[in-house]
């Protein structure tokens, strides 16, 4: 009695799923792709004008032809891989610890009213203020090692994680809430199986975001705290500019927007997975 | 929320009876500015252990807050009430949560009920969701299901509660005239196969006679119960059934007298 309506509803489905397909393959990483050659080809291409234009001197500022042949040669060098290595470890470091501080003040503010009006401002004003403001303190706290760095870092990322997870958790449909109470959540159990689930992604975006504080104020804290035979990309970027090394300087950005680029891509197919997930993309 | 379960556990420690649900003189205000808003008043309501009984009211006649005071999420400002067993709640939603496939969304609901361990849910989700007709669907996400494939899942994931009283809120209000028929249907037959009481709201004349062995008038603002029908037609019904229409056309009636500002 029933199949022949299931069949009709099943014709429905077929139809959204098909609608949804994307194209498979080549095709779609050069869709992809193409773009950002030719944005990348035009930006080359300005460069290179300005540099013929002679409106600086080469030392000052090198065309894009020096500039990658010396990017290919400090590929080459093992203290440029110490420096990635150094600075990867710090940003890693210092985004878990503002990850888990951030995460516990999130649900914090998310769950007790009171530290809400308590904090709740003062954390979007963290947000908004420099972090690398707090290096000169940390500085006096922790002399010039990587604590201070790593205190930069975590006041940098931490908040913008916190307001991710709170943004999320506020954004959860209390429709989904309900239903959850009414099959038996209380408490945790509501967090772990409907909340938080459900905050996901406001909280991808608070990482993500997260991740582009933690990354400026690394590099600012770098160039700024260098720490003896620590040879760190701030630090390399650092003595380029002492040394007037201007092709080193610039291969040395294009390192650092890179990695910046790379981070940010990663987050970009996390979040668009899990809307897909929910039929939200 | 804490009140609400008082009041159960009141009603609990004196009352000895075959009643799935009482409801005795409740009432429920909301601030609403400076006054009390008065959702519900004075309402008194038995259903008896496996009895299916249907509630029509206009929008604003309190029947949701009702709903919402059996099964624990809101407070009652007084009165009592009392619900044998467990409890469960569908909406006019599916609200199934979008993480999650078919399988899972009922899979958690056994989960919280202490069903362990995870290859027995799997089976009994598996069972639930062929109960409802959805057999070979267990791995799509709500956004790839029809309207009314949703609400299947929902009261698959509502009958994975093991609930002895089944609250549905206007359950099947936003699918189309006849995957809703369809939806009576199997209702009515897992119904009539188990041992559940249901309590089912509704603002449609003909959906409430189609379904229940009673149907109880709401009045709006505030709501009370204004008239009781019982319905004897022989199941199962038609929903087109002249008789049905009958039934349904007096209730309608009675449904307009009220609605009428000066209740005339």
């Amino acid at each position: 009695m029933a199949t022949e309506p299931a069949a009709r509803e099943m014709d429905d489905v077929i139809e959204t799923v098909e609608a949804t397909e994307r194209p498979h393959g080549a095709r779609r990483v050069w869709s992809w792709l193409w773009p950002k050659l030719a944005a990348l080809a035009l930006f080359i291409a300005a460069w290179q004008l300005v540099v013929w234009s002679g409106w600086r001197p080469d030392y000052l500022l090198p065309g894009p032809l020096p500039v990658f042949q010396r990017l290919s040669e400090d590929l080459s060098q093992p203290t440029f891989y110490a420096g990635v290595a150094v600075t990867l470890r710090r940003a890693l470091v210092g985004y878990a610890i503002a990850i888990a501080i951030g995460s516990v003040i999130g649900v914090l503010v998310a769950r007790a009213p009171i530290v809400r009006k308590a904090v709740g401002h003062a954390i979007l004003g963290l947000q908004s203020m420099p972090s690398i403001a707090w290096l000169p303190l940390a500085i006096l706290l922790f002399q010039q090692s990587e604590g201070a760095v790593l205190v930069v870092v975590i006041l940098g990322a931490a908040p913008a994680v916190a307001t991710g997870l709170l943004a999320g958790v506020d954004h959860v449909q209390p429709l989904l809430v309900r239903v959850g109470r009414v099959m038996g959540a209380r408490g945790i159990q509501l967090y772990r199986y409907v909340i938080l689930p459900a905050a996901l992604p406001g909280y991808v975006g608070g990482l993500k975001q997260g991740w582009a504080f933690a990354w400026r104020s690394l590099m600012a804290a770098e160039i700024i705290n260098i720490i003896a035979n620590q040879p760190s990309i701030g630090q390399q970027l650092q003595f380029a500019h002492d040394f007037a090394d201007a092709q080193q300087l610039l291969a040395l950005m294009i390192v650092i927007f890179f990695i910046g680029v790379t981070v940010d891509l990663g987050f970009g197919f996390a979040d668009r997975a899990i809307r897909r997930r929910r039929g939200l993309a | 929320m804490r009140p609400a379960l008082d009041a159960r556990q009141q009603a609990d420690a004196g009352a000895v009876s075959s009643r799935a649900v009482a409801v005795e003189r409740l009432t429920k205000t909301f601030p609403h500015g400076d006054r009390n808003l008065v959702a519900l008043q004075d309402v008194t309501i038995d259903l008896q252990a496996g009895e299916f009984v249907c509630i029509v009211g206009a929008s604003g006649s309190g029947k949701s807050t009702l709903l919402n005071v059996l099964a624990g999420l809101e407070t009652v400002s007084s009165g009592r009430f009392e619900v044998q067993g467990r409890v469960a709640l569908m909406f006019q939603e599916a609200a199934l949560f979008p993480w999650l496939t078919a399988s899972q969304n009922v899979e958690l609901a056994l989960e919280l009920r202490g069903v362990k361990p995870g290859s027995e849910r799997r089976r009994q989700a598996h069972d639930l969701l062929e109960r409802v007709h959805l057999h070979g669907f267990e791995r799509r996400r709500p956004h790839e299901l029809s309207g009314g494939m949703k609400q299947r899942v929902a009261l698959a994931r509502a009958l994975a509660q093991d609930a002895d009283v089944l609250l549905m809120d206007e359950p099947f209000g936003s699918v189309d005239a006849i995957t809703r028929d369809l939806l009576h249907e199997e209702l009515d037959r897992l119904w009539r196969a188990s041992s559940l009481t249901i309590l089912f709201v509704t603002h449609n004349a003909r959906e409430a006679v189609r379904l229940g062995d009673r149907v109880l008038v709401f009045t709006s603002r505030p709501g009370r119960v204004a008239q009781e029908f019982t319905i004897d037609l022989p199941r199962p019904r038609s929903l087109d059934s002249p008789e049905l229409a009958v039934v349904a056309g007096r209730i309608t009636e009675r449904l307009k007298q009220e609605m009428r500002p000066d209740g005339h």
